[in-house]
């Protein structure tokens, strides 16, 4: 069996114990074939003979992305390979990272199949409302993609994408929301929280509200990306709420990024047994992906509860490269993980920090 | 001089004399004169207890200090004081508050004395990240002189006492205030002069140098950026060496990195708080997969962060440092280069350091406020334009 099948083998059927194993078996295959990633471990003097743990695997920064070719050799010119873009900034300065995957039928995998423990548990299908823009009209978008097996994968054959790359059509998103209403349809709406928070907005200015049917739900991303005035995840549950009567339990927030295949989503009371509304969120990862809060120094993990730079291992990424740090901080308890978000300076005073002069450098990957 | 000759030296409208321009301006020498003294036990205290709350190594503060203090000698304070004795400024204030920074240890100690010796009462109010300093130097000026000590204030609270800070600023007829730019926004009144974010460099053409002096270069260099831990308005994030085809740039980075590396020795480095460091991490990696992808950077680091250089050959912005000896040099053909690189930030760039060719000439067409030698960014002169010069041309006047 092929290093790609065992891993697709895991996603279907995960052996939490087999994980350390198929991991290092990945480091391997990764270090073999994909030329930069291994002249960034030869460089920090990383051998696959001496890496023991799943933990001492180098991790590359996300960064990496936009400079180097992170996939297995070729793969670039593989006629089923995707290429995913980050979104880039506001202003354009930076280069997009570009994630190759090689395999797309893998990241579909690991994407439903978390999206169904997280976000479609009772197994409903139902109608979906994009805030983004699908598949076939963002190609290089990875959540385009997720939010396209979503639909094909959840959907109940009514849906919406009400977006397209210039804009979101708010209007058309509440007319399809109407919709739903008058049926008693329930509907699950898709797509970043700026798009949701111009819903809102949207529905608070007009002084409409809309009743979706029980059973609705409302997956965000993107955090602050896009938004004048970032709206905080406890404001899109209570908006989410207040004008679409979406229970708290079913607006799920997402952490994920174009250089991941592999997600992790808000728990809830909806999707974890014993969890209740008034609890703070961590967010749960896949069975297939280990995550670490690191040193930013050592790079070592750091202990259970402790806060560091969240570095991420994805069996989904073997294609490219499953060992991925972050810049954003956060902790890990007991695998539930507590992002905090990018990393910015402590206050300079009367010097001018990093965060001041490139706010366009903010949040650039995740998506 | 008699009190009627001082009241007179301080022009009419005073009403609330205290010590002349020349005695307050003699008390503070003396002052300073004690401070530039590692046994100060004053300063010694004060040393180490910023040295612990910060997370500062002493020898490193020590330094710091030292280079702060350095322009305070007793002929610069006699000429401000001359100064402001010669210009009979009738609209000076007579109370001016400061609102303090907490990222360099004493920053504002130019506005404190200038505002002392032109007459005014000052209070000072603290940053709570560094109350030390300023009340330490108070009571020590209180020790030696108490007329001149009557006259500073020190003072302490906290954030969120708004309504202190807004007391502070409406019974003060001007306030300075030290910030990032989102502090000064929340400070903005009619009568607060702020200063906010800035950066500094350096500018070189060591091609019109001697060889031998380039290792003297790199060491003062490498200083200005470990001095304060590289956290203040006069740190040193960015050296851009005019070098056409990048080598000499090269061999300033590659003298720079070791010149950090025996500065951590003698003066080590701070404890880094976690944030800072995470973004020490992004710009070491970003360098680091740049020159992987076979761009023209170079990454120099030291162990456990204790240094930083990254060295780019083709340049395209101003790279801010996320401070703790984290340096860029730069590669510019020439002085095009340079400004189209600074120019994104050239309005907020408060000293360069400058060696060789026209880079002098360079920096004061820029009107950059502190211009000067490698080595010397930490010791603006007493008469430094800080922030372009309003506070120091309201208390003293023109030169």
């Amino acid at each position: 069996m092929s290093i790609y099948e065992q891993v697709l083998t895991f996603i279907h059927r995960p052996e939490p114990g087999a994980f350390e194993r198929l991991a290092l078996d990945v480091f391997r295959h990764q270090f073999e074939t994909i030329a930069m990633y291994r002249r960034y471990c030869e460089g920090r003097g990383v051998l696959p003979g001496a890496v023991q743990s799943v933990d001492e695997v180098p991790a590359v920064s996300n960064v990496a992305f936009k400079y180097a070719e992170l996939a297995i050799d070729g793969a670039s010119r593989a006629a089923d390979a995707a290429v995913f873009l980050t979104s880039g900034t506001t202003q354009g300065r930076e280069r997009r990272g570009r994630h190759i995957v090689a395999r797309p039928e893998i990241y579909r995998a690991s994407a439903i199949a978390h999206l169904r423990t997280m976000l479609f548990p009772d197994a409903r299908r139902m109608a979906i409302l994009a805030m983004h823009p699908t598949a076939d009209a963002m190609p290089e978008s990875s959540l385009s993609a997720m939010i396209s097996w979503s639909i094909e994968e959840f959907g109940s054959g009514t849906h919406l994408a009400a977006a397209s790359r210039e804009r979101v059509d708010v209007a058309a998103a509440i007319a399809f929301l109407a919709g739903c209403e008058a049926r008693r349809e329930p509907v699950c709406i898709m797509g970043t929280t700026a798009a949701v928070a111009a819903l809102f907005s949207e529905l608070g200015s007009s002084g409409s509200k809309v009743r979706l049917a029980a059973g609705s739900r409302m997956m965000d991303t993107g955090g602050a990306k896009g938004q004048a005035v970032p709206m905080q995840a406890i404001e899109v549950i209570a908006q989410a709420g207040e004008t679409l009567a979406i229970a708290p339990a079913m607006v799920i927030n997402e952490y994920g990024m174009t250089e991941l295949c592999s997600q992790l989503y808000d728990a809830t009371a909806f999707n974890c047994a014993g969890l209740s509304d008034s609890q703070e969120r961590l967010k749960i990862p896949p069975p297939w992906m280990r995550v670490t809060a690191r040193d930013p120094v050592t790079l070592q993990p750091m202990a259970d509860g402790e806060v560091g730079i969240l570095t991420f291992f994805d069996l989904a990424n073997v294609g490219s490269v499953s060992a991925v740090m972050t810049e954003d901080l956060g902790s890990v308890e007991r695998g539930r993980v507590r992002v905090l978000g990018r990393a910015a300076g402590e206050a300079r005073g009367c010097a001018l920090g990093i965060g001041q002069f490139s706010a366009t450098e903010t949040a650039e990957a995740v998506r | 001089m008699s009190a009627n000759a001082a009241s007179a030296a301080r022009g009419p409208g005073t009403d609330d004399a205290g010590p002349s321009a020349e005695r307050i301006a003699d008390a503070l020498a003396r002052t300073f004169a004690l401070w530039r003294d590692r046994n100060c036990v004053r300063r010694r205290n004060a040393i180490a207890a910023i040295a612990d709350s910060a997370g500062y190594s002493v020898a490193t503060l020590e330094h710091s200090i030292d280079a702060l203090l350095k322009p305070f000698t007793n002929d610069a304070l006699k000429s401000i004081a001359a100064r402001i004795s010669a210009n009979r400024l009738i609209d000076r204030p007579k109370t001016v508050g400061f609102i303090a920074a907490g990222n360099v240890a004493g920053a504002g100690i130019h506005e404190v004395v200038i505002g002392l010796i032109a007459g005014a009462r000052v209070r000072i109010k603290t940053a709570s990240a560094e109350p030390v300093f300023f009340a330490e130097f108070a009571r020590t000026l209180a020790e030696l002189d108490g007329d001149a000590g009557a006259r500073i204030e020190v003072v302490h609270w906290g954030r969120a006492r708004t309504d202190l800070t807004d007391e502070l600023i409406g019974n003060c007829e001007r306030v300075v205030a030290y910030g990032d730019d989102a502090t000064i926004e929340s400070l903005h009144r009619p009568n607060v002069i702020a200063f906010g974010s800035r950066v500094s460099a350096a500018l070189v053409a060591l091609n019109s140098i001697d060889p031998s002096r380039i290792d003297d270069v790199a060491d003062m260099l490498a200083r200005d950026a470990a001095l304060f831990e590289q956290l203040g308005c006069l740190s040193l994030h960015q050296v851009f060496v005019v070098s056409p085809d990048g080598s000499a740039a090269r061999e300033l980075a590659t003298r720079m990195s070791a010149a950090l590396e025996r500065i951590a020795r003698s003066m080590p480095p701070a404890r880094i708080p976690l944030r800072d460091a995470a973004e020490i991490r992004g710009v070491r990696e970003r360098a680091r997969w740049r020159a992987i992808a076979g761009e023209p950077v170079e990454l120099f680091e030291g162990r456990d962060f204790e240094w930083t250089v990254v060295f780019e050959r083709r340049p395209d912005s101003f790279k801010v440092s996320p401070g703790f000896r984290t340096v860029h040099v730069s590669a510019v053909r020439d002085l095009a280069k340079f400004r189209e690189c600074i120019a994104p930030v050239s309005a907020q760039i408060e000293a360069m350091a400058v060696v060789g060719g026209d880079c002098e000439i360079e920096a004061r067409t820029m009107g950059i406020p502190y211009v000067c030698a490698p080595g010397e960014m930490q010791s603006p002169p007493l008469d430094w334009r800080h922030g372009g010069g309003e506070f120091i041309d309201m208390m003293a006047g023109s030169r």
